[in-house]
C-alpha cells in the first residue's frame, strides 16, 4: 500500500506526453500575447513579451527532450532565445526610460502624436 | 512517417564533417568578421574620446568588408556545418548592403556630429547590417531568429538615438510592435524543429508530411520576416519609425533590414516544399503590400511618411521574385539587381529630403532654385516607378520577367497596374518642384550629404547602364 509521498513521486515520475508540454506552452503563448494586445502599461507589455519568449523555450525544450537524435540542439536553440530576450528587455527597458523621461509616462495611447 | 531518416542524415552530415573546418570557414565570413571589428572599434574610438576618428574608420570598415567580399563571388557553399551560406544571394547582399550603410552613416554625420555618443550610431549601424548579413545568408532557423533579433535592437536604438519626443515615440511604437512579431516568429519557428528534428533550412524538405507544424512555420516566418521588411499587413510600425528617427535611419531602415529580411526569406524557400502553399502566400502578401503602399502613399503630405509607405509597396515588388523562386530562373538576379537598384535610388530619395525638408510644401520651386538637386530628385522618382534607363526600371524588368517565368503571370499584371499608380504617388512630389512658386529658401547641401546623394545618384544611372553586364556575373 503505497503511501501519499510515493503516489506524488510515482505520479511526478510517470512520462507526460509532448502535447502536454505543448499546450501549457501554446497556453502561455496565448496569454502573453493577448496582454501584450491589451494591456496599455509598456512595462507590462514587455512582461508580456516575456511570457511569449517563455513559451517558446518550454516548447524548446520539451521538443528537444522528446527528440534524443538532436543532438541538444533543441537546449542551444533555448540558451540563445534566452540571451536574445535578455538583450530584448535592456533596449526595451532603456527606450522606455527615455519615454518616461520626456512625458513622465508610458501608457501606450498617450504615447501617440503621429498618425495617418 | 519519416522523420528518423532525417535525424540520420543529419547526423551524417556531423560524423563526416568531424564538426568544423575553422580553417576552411573563417575566410569565407571574412567580411562579416570585418564589420564586426569595425563595429566594435567605432566604439572603443568613442570610449577613448575620439569620436572624429569613428565615421572615418566606419567608412573604411564597411568598404574594407566590401572588399573582401569581391572574392567570393561565384562561390555557393554553407560554412559551420551548413548553418550559414556563402552564396549568390549572401554575397550580393554583402556588396550592396555594407556600401549602402556606410552612406547611410555619412548620411547621418551633419545629424549626429558633435552630440552625445555620436560614434555609437556608426556602431550600431555596423551591428544592424550584421544581423541584416546573418539573415540574407541564413541556412539555419537560429540565423533567421538571430537576424532578426539583431538587426531589431540595432534599429530600436537607432530610431531612439535623439531623444526627443518623436523620436522616443517612434522608437517605442517600433518596439512594441517588433518584439511582440518576432516572439510570434520564434514561437512559430519552433515547430520546424520539432517536426524536421533539425533547425538547418536545408532538412526542411521534410515539414511537408505534417501539414499543422509547416503551416506554423511558414506563418512565422512570414510575420517575423514580413515586419522586417515592413511588407503590408505587418507594416505599421514603419511610417512612424522613419518620420520619427532622424533621416540617415530612416534611410537605412528602408533599405538595409528590408534588403536582408527579404533575401532571408528566398533562403527559406529555397527549401520549403511547395505543398506549403508558400508560393500562394507570398503572391498574395506581395499584391496586398504593392497596392496598399501605393495608395497609402497617394494621400501623405509629409515627404518621410510617403517614402515610408512607398517602400512598403517596393518590398511587394521585391515578393515577386521570392514567389517565383520555386520556378523561374531569374529570381536570384532579379532579387539582386532590384536590391542594388533600390538601395541606390531609395537612399538618394532620402538624402534629397534631408536636404530640401520633410514636408510636400518644402519641395515647392526646389527644381527651379537648385536645378541639379531637383533633377536628382527626378532621376530617383523615375527610378522608383521603374521607368527605363535607370536602375529601377532593369530591376522591376526582371521581376516580373522571373514572376510571369515562375507562372504568376496575375501578379505581373497587379504590379505593372501598381507601377502606372505609383507614378502618381512620385508626381505629387515632382510637379511642384517645377511648378512656376516662390521657392521657400534654396536647399543648400552640406559636403557630406552631397558626396552621399551624387554618390547615389552615380550609382541609379549606373547600376542601370550596368545591368546587362551584372546579370552576366550573377548567373
Amino acid at each position: 500500500m503505497p503511501g501519499p509521498i510515493q503516489t506524488v513521486a510515482e505520479t511526478l515520475n510517470s512520462q507526460i506526453p509532448l502535447e502536454g508540454f505543448l499546450i501549457v506552452a501554446a497556453v502561455m503563448f496565448a496569454i502573453g500575447a493577448w496582454g501584450a494586445v491589451i494591456r496599455r502599461n509598456a512595462v507590462v507589455v514587455f512582461m508580456c513579451v516575456e511570457i511569449m519568449i517563455n513559451a517558446v523555450n518550454l516548447t524548446l525544450v520539451a521538443f528537444a527532450d522528446f527528440l534524443p537524435d538532436a543532438g541538444g540542439i533543441g537546449a542551444s536553440y533555448a540558451a540563445l532565445i534566452i540571451a536574445i530576450a535578455a538583450a530584448e528587455v535592456a533596449v526595451g527597458l532603456a527606450i522606455v526610460l527615455a519615454i518616461f523621461r520626456s512625458r513622465r509616462t508610458v501608457n501606450i495611447d498617450e504615447v501617440n502624436s503621429m498618425r495617418g | 512517417m519519416s522523420a528518423p531518416i532525417f535525424f540520420l542524415q543529419s547526423m551524417d552530415g556531423m560524423g563526416m564533417d568531424g564538426g568544423m573546418n575553422m580553417g576552411r570557414d573563417l575566410p569565407l565570413v571574412a567580411p562579416e568578421i570585418a564589420v564586426l571589428l569595425t563595429a566594435v572599434g567605432t566604439l572603443v574610438f568613442e570610449m577613448v574620446r575620439l569620436p572624429r576618428v569613428a565615421l572615418p574608420f566606419t567608412v573604411v570598415g564597411l568598404l574594407v568588408a566590401t572588399s573582401l567580399t569581391i572574392p567570393l563571388v561565384g562561390t555557393e557553399t554553407t560554412v559551420f556545418m551548413d548553418t550559414f551560406r556563402v552564396d549568390a544571394l549572401g554575397v550580393w547582399a554583402k556588396l550592396i548592403l555594407l556600401p549602402a550603410t556606410a552612406l547611410c552613416a555619412v548620411l547621418a554625420y551633419p545629424e549626429v556630429k558633435d552630440t552625445d555618443r555620436e560614434g555609437t550610431v556608426y556602431a550600431l549601424f555596423s551591428f544592424t547590417a550584421i544581423g541584416t548579413l546573418a539573415l540574407a545568408g541564413a541556412g539555419d532557423v537560429m540565423f533567421l531568429v538571430l537576424g532578426v533579433l539583431l538587426s531589431s535592437l540595432g534599429s530600436f536604438a537607432l530610431v531612439a538615438y535623439p531623444r526627443d519626443d518623436r523620436a522616443t515615440e517612434a522608437a517605442m511604437k517600433y518596439l512594441v510592435f517588433g518584439s511582440v512579431t518576432s516572439a510570434a516568429m520564434i514561437f512559430g519557428l519552433t515547430f520546424w524543429f520539432g517536426a524536421s528534428g533539425s533547425t538547418l533550412l536545408s532538412e526542411l524538405g521534410g515539414v511537408g508530411e505534417m501539414p499543422l507544424a509547416a503551416t506554423a512555420g511558414l506563418v512565422a516566418v512570414l510575420v517575423g520576416l514580413g515586419y522586417k521588411a515592413s511588407v503590408a499587413p505587418f507594416h505599421f510600425w514603419a511610417p512612424d519609425a522613419y518620420d520619427g528617427g532622424p533621416l540617415a535611419v530612416a534611410a537605412f531602415l528602408s533599405v538595409v533590414p528590408k534588403v536582408g529580411a527579404i533575401l532571408a526569406l528566398a533562403q527559406v524557400v529555397r527549401f520549403l516544399p511547395e505543398s506549403t502553399g508558400w508560393p500562394l502566400a507570398i503572391a498574395a502578401l506581395a499584391a496586398l503590400s504593392m497596392t496598399y503602399g501605393n495608395f497609402a502613399a497617394l494621400v501623405q503630405e509629409n515627404v518621410v511618411r510617403l517614402l515610408a509607405y512607398s517602400s512598403i509597396a517596393q518590398s511587394g515588388y521585391f515578393l515577386l521574385g521570392v514567389a517565383a523562386f520555386g520556378g523561374s530562373e531569374l529570381a536570384v538576379s532579379s532579387l539582386v539587381v532590384f536590391a542594388a537598384a533600390y538601395a541606390a535610388m531609395n537612399i538618394g530619395a532620402f538624402t534629397i529630403v534631408a536636404v530640401a525638408g520633410r514636408d510636400l510644401r518644402d519641395f515647392a520651386g526646389v527644381g527651379r532654385s537648385a536645378p541639379v538637386l531637383g533633377a536628382a530628385m527626378v532621376v530617383f522618382l523615375v527610378s522608383l516607378v521603374g521607368i527605363p534607363p535607370v536602375a529601377g526600371f532593369f530591376g522591376k524588368f526582371l521581376l516580373f520577367g522571373a514572376a510571369i517565368e515562375g507562372g504568376f503571370v496575375w501578379l505581373a499584371v497587379v504590379a505593372i497596374l501598381n507601377s502606372v499608380l505609383s507614378l502618381g504617388v512620385y508626381l505629387r512630389v515632382i510637379v511642384p518642384m517645377y511648378r512656376a512658386t516662390k521657392p521657400r529658401a534654396t536647399p543648400v547641401s552640406v559636403p557630406a550629404i552631397g558626396a552621399v546623394w551624387m554618390i547615389a545618384l552615380f550609382l541609379t544611372v549606373a547600376i542601370g547602364v550596368a545591368a546587362q553586364a551584372l546579370i552576366g556575373n550573377i548567373v
